[in-house]
C-alpha cells in the first residue's frame, strides 16, 4: 500500500517540506492542504531576506542558504530569489555581534564597516556590518514551489483541518505546517503572533538592503522595495493603522531620507508565528478506530521562516525517512 | 566672462555645471547638435570604475575618477532626482587583482572575493579571482537632463546648433570649452580621436541586484528598470547599426556566467560610439576664432571612461577656462 503523506499549510514551510520530499521520493503521494488564498497568508508578504538569529538554527540556515545559492544560479528571478548586499547599522553592539555569531561564515562578505565608512549614511548609528546574502520574496518564490510540486504531481486541496485524526483515517504521513495554527491542531499554547508592517514603494533604483537594529528595515525585492516594519508580541489584527504608518515613516526616512517621496504600491500585516523554540519533531498518533499514522511537526519559526525553510524541510525528510521505507515500495 | 561650452554629453554638462559654480557671474551657452535621449553618454549603463585603457597616466586617472566618486556619492544622499544611486558588484578576472592596485581608495566596500563564493556564485569555472566593491551608476536618462535643467535654472543658456568648426562660433567668447566628444575629430581636426564601438543589450532582469564586469569585456550593470548586458569594443567602426551577430556575442557570454539570465526578456539593443583617443585632452590651446585670439580649454577623448570621469576633468576644465581670463591669449 502506498503511503499517503497530507502537508498541512501552503506556505514557505509547507510547501518546502512538501517539495524536499517529492525531490527525495519522487513517487510519493502528496496532498497540500490549505484553508485560505495565499494572499492571505503570512508567507505571502515578506521580502525574505535571509536573515539568523538564533544560533541554534544555524545548521538549518546554512542548508537554505545553499539551496537559495543553487536556485539563484540556475533559475534566479522567476523564482523570486536576487542575491543581495546591504548593511544593518545599529549603536547596539551585542545585537551586530549576535548577528556576526549566528551568520557571518554562512553568508557571503560579513564584515565590520570602519568609522569613516559610517558617514556615507545619511544618519548613521555607531556601528554597521554589511553582508551580501539571498532574499527569497514571498509573492514569488512560494508560488515557484508551488509550480515545481504541481510538476511533481503533488495535489493542492483547499480545506481547513480541524483535527490530525481527521487526516489520519487517509493519509499515513501528516506534516504540521499550519504556522499560526499549528499549535491548535496539537495542543500547544506557545505559539504567539508577532505583528509585522511592510510598506511596498517604487523605488527600484535602490538594489542594497538596509536596516537600522532589526527593526527599521528596508529590502529591494524583484520589483519595488520594502520598508518597515513592527514586532508586536502578541498582536494579530490584520490591518494598519495610522499610527503604524507614521510610526514606520518616520524611523525609515531617518534612515533612507531620500525615500520621502517615494510612491506607495502596497501595505501589508503579517504575523509572525512565534515560538520560542521551532517545534520540529516526529510523534506517533491513533485514530479512533486505531490506525496508527504519523505527526512531524515543523512550525514556530518566527521571523526566520524563509531563513530556516529549507535546512528544516530536510529535518522533515529525515524524519520521515524512516516510516517511508519501512511502509512504502518506493 | 562670457563662455561657450561645446557638447551635451555627460563631458560637456558636467563641465558647464562646475563652470556656473566655480564662476557665478559667467555668462555661459551651452551649444551642442544633440542632446539626451541622443547622445553617446545615454547608451552608457552609468557606472563609476577606473578605467586602465582610457589614459596611461596612472595618477590623473585616480585624481578624477576619486573626484567623481566623491561627488557623485553627495549626490546619491542629496538629489537622489538625479538618478545617481549607490551599487556594489564583482570584477572578474583568470589572473589575480594586484593587491596594490592603487584606484582601491576610491572606492567603498573594497575587498577580494574568496574562492568560495566564487564557486557558489558559479564563476569559479571561468573566473578564479575577483574583487568586490561599491560604487555609483548614473541612469542617464535622468542624470543627464537632470544636469541640463540645473544648467538652466542657474542661468544657463542653451542653443541647438551643428558646428563643423569652431569658426561657425559667431558670438565673441571669453573661453571656449570644447566638449565635443567623438566629433572634435572633425571640429578641431584632432586625428587621434576614433570610435570605439559598443553594443549593449537591456533586459528586463529586475533581480539583478549587482553589477558584474566579466574579465573577458562582458559585463552585467543594472540601471533603475532595465539591466544593460554587454558588450563590444570596436576601434574605428562608425556603424551605429545593431548587428544582430554583435548581440548573439554579448548574450552568450553573459548567459553563459549568468545562467538565469536565460529566461529575461529582452527590452532593446542600442549601440553608440565611444570617444576614443589613446588619452584623454584636457588643456588650453589657444585660437584665432574670426578676428579674437581666443583661449579654448579641450575636454574631449575620454573612451569609455566618461561617466567615471567626468566630474574629475570638468573640474580641472573649469579651472583651466576660468585661469584663461586672468591669464589672457598673448600673441598667436
Amino acid at each position: 500500500m502506498q503511503t499517503k503523506v497530507a502537508v498541512i499549510g501552503a506556505g514557505v514551510s509547507g510547501c518546502s517540506s512538501a517539495l524536499a520530499l517529492l525531490e527525495q521520493y519522487p513517487n510519493l503521494d502528496v496532498t497540500i492542504f490549505s484553508d485560505r488564498p495565499f494572499e492571505q497568508t503570512t508567507s505571502f508578504g515578506p521580502a525574505g531576506l535571509f536573515r539568523l538569529d538564533k544560533l541554534e538554527n544555524r545548521k538549518r540556515a546554512l542548508a537554505s542558504f545553499k539551496r537559495f545559492t543553487e536556485i539563484h544560479q540556475k533559475i534566479g528571478g522567476s523564482a523570486g530569489v536576487q542575491l543581495v548586499s546591504g548593511h544593518i547599522l545599529s549603536d547596539d553592539l551585542q545585537l551586530l555581534k549576535q548577528q556576526e555569531a549566528c551568520m557571518a561564515d554562512i553568508v557571503f562578505n560579513f564584515g565590520w564597516l570602519k568609522e569613516h565608512e559610517l558617514k556615507q549614511f545619511a544618519n548613521p548609528s555607531k556601528y554597521a556590518i554589511h553582508f551580501t546574502s539571498f532574499t527569497t520574496e514571498g509573492r514569488t518564490y512560494v508560488p515557484w514551489l508551488v509550480r515545481n510540486l504541481k510538476e511533481k504531481g503533488a495535489k493542492f486541496e483547499s480545506r481547513r483541518v480541524t483535527s490530525l485524526e481527521e487526516l489520519g483515517r487517509e493519509y499515513n504521513l501528516v506534516i504540521n505546517c499550519a504556522g499560526l495554527n499549528a499549535g491548535e491542531l496539537v495542543s500547544d499554547d506557545q505559539v504567539v503572533p508577532i505583528r509585522g508592517v511592510l510598506i511596498e514603494v517604487d523605488a527600484s533604483w535602490h538594489k542594497h538592503f538596509l536596516y537600522r537594529d532589526l527593526v527599521t528595515i528596508s529590502i529591494p525585492s524583484t520589483t519595488s522595495l520594502f520598508i518597515g516594519t513592527v514586532k508586536e508580541v502578541g498582536r494579530s489584527d490584520l490591518v494598519i493603522t495610522q499610527e503604524d504608518r507614521e510610526d514606520i515613516w518616520n524611523r525609515v526616512l531617518n534612515l533612507m531620507p531620500t525615500l520621502k517621496n517615494a510612491k506607495v504600491l502596497s501595505e501589508w500585516i503579517g504575523l509572525r508565528p512565534h515560538r520560542e523554540q521551532i517545534r520540529l519533531d516526529l510523534e506517533t498518533r491513533q485514530t479512533a478506530d486505531g490506525k496508527a499514522f504519523t505527526v512531524i511537526n515543523n512550525y514556530g519559526h518566527g521571523a526566520n521562516g524563509f531563513t530556516l525553510s529549507w535546512g528544516c524541510a530536510l529535518d522533515v525528510v529525515e524524519l520521515a525517512g524512516s516510516q517511508l521505507k519501512i511502509a512504502s515500495r518506493l | 566672462m562670457s563662455v561657450c561650452v561645446v557638447g551635451a554629453g555627460i563631458i560637456g554638462l558636467s563641465t558647464a555645471c562646475i563652470l556656473q559654480e566655480a564662476e557665478p557671474r559667467a555668462q555661459i551657452t551651452l551649444i551642442a547638435e544633440k542632446f539626451s535621449p541622443d547622445v553617446t553618454s545615454d547608451i552608457a549603463a552609468g557606472i563609476i570604475r577606473p578605467y586602465a585603457d582610457a589614459d596611461p597616466r596612472k595618477e590623473l586617472m585616480i585624481k578624477w575618477v576619486a573626484k567623481t566618486y566623491e561627488r557623485v556619492e553627495k549626490m546619491a544622499l542629496s538629489t537622489p532626482e538625479f538618478g545617481a544611486t549607490v551599487i556594489s558588484g564583482y570584477d572578474l578576472d583568470v589572473a589575480p587583482v594586484d593587491p596594490k592596485v592603487v584606484w582601491r581608495d576610491c572606492l567603498k566596500g573594497y575587498r577580494h572575493v574568496p574562492k568560495r563564493e566564487l564557486q557558489d556564485l558559479g564563476f569559479y569555472d571561468f573566473f578564479q579571482h575577483g574583487v568586490f566593491y561599491t560604487t555609483f551608476s548614473l541612469e542617464s536618462s535622468r542624470y543627464l537632463p537632470s544636469l541640463l535643467k540645473q544648467f538652466q535654472q542657474y542661468g544657463g543658456t542653451v542653443r541647438q546648433q551643428k558646428l563643423s568648426s569652431l569658426q561657425d562660433l559667431k558670438e565673441k567668447y571669453d573661453v571656449i570649452v570644447n566638449c565635443s566628444g567623438l566629433g572634435a575629430g572633425q571640429l578641431v581636426n584632432d586625428e587621434l580621436v576614433r570610435p570605439i564601438r559598443g553594443q549593449i543589450v537591456r533586459l528586463d532582469a529586475p533581480h539583478i541586484k549587482h553589477f558584474y564586469m566579466f574579465g573577458d569585456d562582458h559585463y552585467v550593470i543594472p540601471n533603475s528598470n532595465t539591466v544593460v548586458a554587454g558588450g563590444t569594443h570596436q576601434y574605428d567602426d562608425w556603424s551605429t547599426t545593431i548587428r544582430a551577430e554583435d548581440t548573439n556575442q554579448v548574450l552568450s557570454a553573459n548567459y553563459k556566467y549568468l545562467p538565469a539570465l536565460k529566461k529575461s526578456k529582452i527590452v532593446k539593443e542600442v549601440c553608440g560610439l565611444r570617444p576614443g583617443r589613446s588619452s584623454v585632452r584636457l588643456e588650453r590651446e589657444d585660437l584665432m576664432i574670426g578676428e579674437k585670439a581666443t583661449p579654448v580649454v579641450h575636454n574631449y577623448g575620454h573612451s569609455g571612461a566618461g561617466v567615471s570621469l567626468h566630474w574629475g576633468c570638468a573640474m580641472d576644465a573649469a579651472a583651466l577656462a576660468a585661469d584663461s581670463i586672468h591669464k589672457p591669449t598673448s600673441k598667436i
